[in-house]
């Protein structure tokens, strides 16, 4: 009943809609271009001085620059044009079905490029009816199971290191890693040892596996065996991604990574062997050279180089070797070595390269469909000198590695971006009596001092003229209940300034120490008194850590009187 | 040779051959088929692939896979010093023949056109679609789907 007005909707494909803003700016542009043209027409390269040469190849880099960004606003469009679409799909499906579906759409306004919404269009279709058919149960059996008997779907569409996500995520009941590994067993698939050693991850992966289906039944919609292949290889066509992940009862969720346009890539150019590489920088990590003269070594375990980074064993792949084919082995012992580190979806490791060249925005040509096999690379880019450079498949360099510890790099490297967001710092204070606090740097402004006759009173509150304005001053050791021995009678106060909601307030405290900076999380055990968020071990000292928010909430109604 | 006047003659019996020399035999592909044809350029190796293909060409910022014809022929004997490129589009991707000699467009008539004889080597027989006699010489045509195809069932053999 549907299919005979599904056809109307995809008329306007051929056509795009622009902003007339986007058009002026597009305009502007060109002019700009053809003025630059032209003063390049009449350069007479034996009389111009070098500067000006240089000046008018700037402007020329700017003006195509911003062309360039222009000309991919007009091909970026809002998701919503298909997702929209799919309230009609559900409902026609959830009737056909005798089940009772919502759908629910956040962030239709995310913008990818047309070519690419076109081509997410029957991947996502795919996927909806799927979740409709078999991942929403029937409503009898939702009631068993303890759930509403609306089942819903959401499609979540947002912006995230580069790339569209897409998620599309389903309260139905789910698929257990279990059953999916059995499935396989019975299909031939795996074996029972093979199965036996995937991970949950991996075995959510087999459902992509070409001739895999969960469904006890096939019917007209799903239940075929093909289709999440279909649906992996053409997300994969366009440089995306596909990641299931599924708690059984609970639902699936279905993650699209898309890359933003297709048109163009920034990338690494590197050099090895006398061949020119192009390496995606979303890929990219960090570039390392291991300084042999300084005793930076690369070690050998079973065989197979590594090396230590920061602590942690990084897997290294020598890409020269890998293509000739030859031994893994260093031609020129004692030269440093560079090395790139990459992240494909299962592992990070580096890459040794003879050189690392530039970077550069790169325009990928697909490799002629003869040579898709190819392992390694994704396709070739023409660069700037005119020479062709392939592109690296991060990803089919990682599978190379086809190290079994996948899983502990995966941890490890969780590890290390844990440790990187949480090196945080703290202002070491001395509140009498020798005892040491800490501030979370993050809060602090300014450290002042101020003398002690500038210091008024009102009412209760002490307050203090400080640039044009009045800064209410809290005592840290009264905000604490911390004993004194006697009120100090110093000269000189030491203030922390800290700035929340553009409003200002002093923390006085005895004496400023220091700052020191630590990775170790705040041991909430100890929260003794109000006013602290925890303790924190640095250089073996236990530090109590202030919470500045806490303290500023209690005192704001007085601050509030006060200001 | 001589380009006869094409009015004069039945086009539905004539074709047309864009022409070319390897190892000193004559070879053609259908004219329509060429989209151009380019003296040696500058090539990008690909590592790991398989001999015949020779590398990626900068054809005026699109990319071309260059195919030497000779290794996929197998011919090993006296290669050229330099070679020349018969440029292609087939499906929408750009492949360039790597030839040792360009000739002549040829027009050939229905009536000279004799399938391939067995006694041609299969390597180089499984291409081919016949053989025009053309006044002294003999053209073999190459049919580049043939190619193509074989192209691609290698690579899925490899994969």
């Amino acid at each position: 009943m549907a299919q005979g007005s599904r056809g109307s909707e995809d008329e306007s494909a051929e056509s795009i809609r622009v902003g007339i803003q986007i058009l002026d700016s597009l305009m502007n542009q060109v002019g700009e271009l053809v003025l630059i043209r032209n003063q390049f027409l009449q350069v007479d390269l034996n009389l111009i001085a070098q500067n000006d040469f240089m000046n008018l190849s700037q402007r020329l880099n700017v003006v195509t620059t911003e062309l360039q960004t222009h000309v991919m606003r007009t091909r970026m469009q809002p998701v919503g044009r298909i997702l929209n679409k799919f309230t009609r799909v559900v409902r026609d499906i959830s009737q056909e079905l005798g089940k009772s579906i919502q759908l629910l759409l956040e962030g239709t306004e995310t913008e990818l490029d047309k070519s690419l919404i076109e081509a997410i269009k029957d991947p996502l279709t795919h996927i909806v009816r799927n979740s409709c058919d078999h991942g929403i149960e029937e409503p009898n059996e939702r009631k068993k199971a303890n759930k509403s008997e609306l089942g819903t779907i959401l499609i979540r569409s947002f912006h995230e290191g580069g790339q569209v996500v897409i998620e599309i995520k389903d309260d139905g009941k789910g698929l257990s890693p279990e059953s999916l590994k059995e499935k396989a067993i019975d299909k031939g698939i795996l074996n029972t040892l093979e199965a036996s050693q995937l991970s949950d991850r991996e075995a959510f992966n087999l459902i992509f596996h070409p001739g895999f289906s969960t469904a006890k039944k096939v019917s007209n919609l799903s239940g075929r065996g093909v289709g999440m292949d279909v649906v992996k290889t053409n997300i994969e066509r366009i440089g995306g991604q596909v990641e299931l992940h599924s708690v059984p009862t609970q639902g699936t969720t279905i993650r699209l990574k898309i890359p933003l346009t297709l048109a163009i890539l920034p990338a690494l150019i590197v050099s090895t062997g006398g061949h020119r590489f192009a390496i995606p920088q979303l890929k990219l990590v960090e570039l390392i050279r291991v300084d042999i003269s300084k005793g930076d070594k690369i070690e050998w375990l079973q065989g197979k180089p590594m090396y230590r980074l920061r602590g942690d064993i990084l897997p290294l792949v020598h890409l020269s070797a890998l293509l000739n084919n030859t031994k893994e082995g260093f031609e020129a012992e004692g030269q440093d070595i560079n090395i790139a580190i990459l992240r494909s979806d299962f592992a990070v490791f580096g890459l040794i390269l003879d050189q690392i060249e530039t970077s550069a925005d790169i325009v990928v040509k697909p490799m002629a469909s003869f040579l898709t096999h190819l392992r390694y690379f994704s396709g070739a880019t023409v660069l700037g000198n005119g020479e062709v450079a392939l592109v690296l498949d991060v990803n089919d360099l990682g599978d190379h590695l086809s190290l079994n510890n996948i899983d502990s790099l995966h941890k490890s490297e969780q590890e290390a971006q844990q440790e990187d967001q949480e090196i945080a710092e703290y202002l070491m204070v001395d509140l009498g009596k020798g005892e040491t606090f800490g501030i979370p740097l993050s809060y602090v402004n300014r450290l002042e001092e101020f003398p002690k006759e500038k210091i008024e009173s009102s009412a209760d509150h002490q307050l203090v003229q400080y640039r044009g304005r009045l800064l209410p001053l809290v005592s840290l050791t009264k905000a604490l209940a911390l004993k004194t021995d006697r009120p100090s009678k110093k000269e000189l106060y030491s203030v922390v300034v800290i700035a929340q909601n553009d409003q200002l307030v002093g923390l006085l405290v005895e004496a400023i120490k220091d700052v020191r900076s630590s990775a170790h999380d705040i041991d909430l055990t100890i929260r003794d008194r109000k006013g602290l968020l925890g303790t924190l071990k640095i250089r073996d000292q236990i530090v109590p850590i202030i919470d500045v928010e806490d303290i500023l909430e209690s005192c704001k109604s007085n601050l509030e009187k006060a200001a | 040779m001589t380009s006869p006047d094409p009015t004069n003659k039945n086009l539905a019996t004539e074709a047309q051959f864009s022409t070319f020399k390897i190892a000193g035999r004559l070879y053609g592909i259908d004219v329509t088929q060429v989209q151009e044809i380019v003296r040696f350029m500058p090539m990008t190796e690909i590592p790991l692939a398989p001999s015949y293909v020779r590398g990626l060409i900068n054809l005026r910022g699109q990319v071309a896979t260059a195919i030497g014809l000779r290794e996929l022929f197998q011919i090993s004997e006296d290669p050229p010093s330099d070679f020349m490129n018969v440029v292609c589009k087939i499906d929408g991707s750009l492949i360039s023949f790597q030839v040792d000699e360009i000739c002549d467009v040829v027009y050939a008539s229905q009536n000279d056109f004799e399938p391939t004889p067995q006694t041609i080597s299969e390597k180089i027989r499984c291409y081919m679609d016949g053989v025009y006699k053309i006044g002294e010489d003999l053209l073999s045509i190459l049919n580049i789907n043939l190619i193509t195809q074989h192209l691609a069932s290698q690579g899925k053999k490899a994969a």
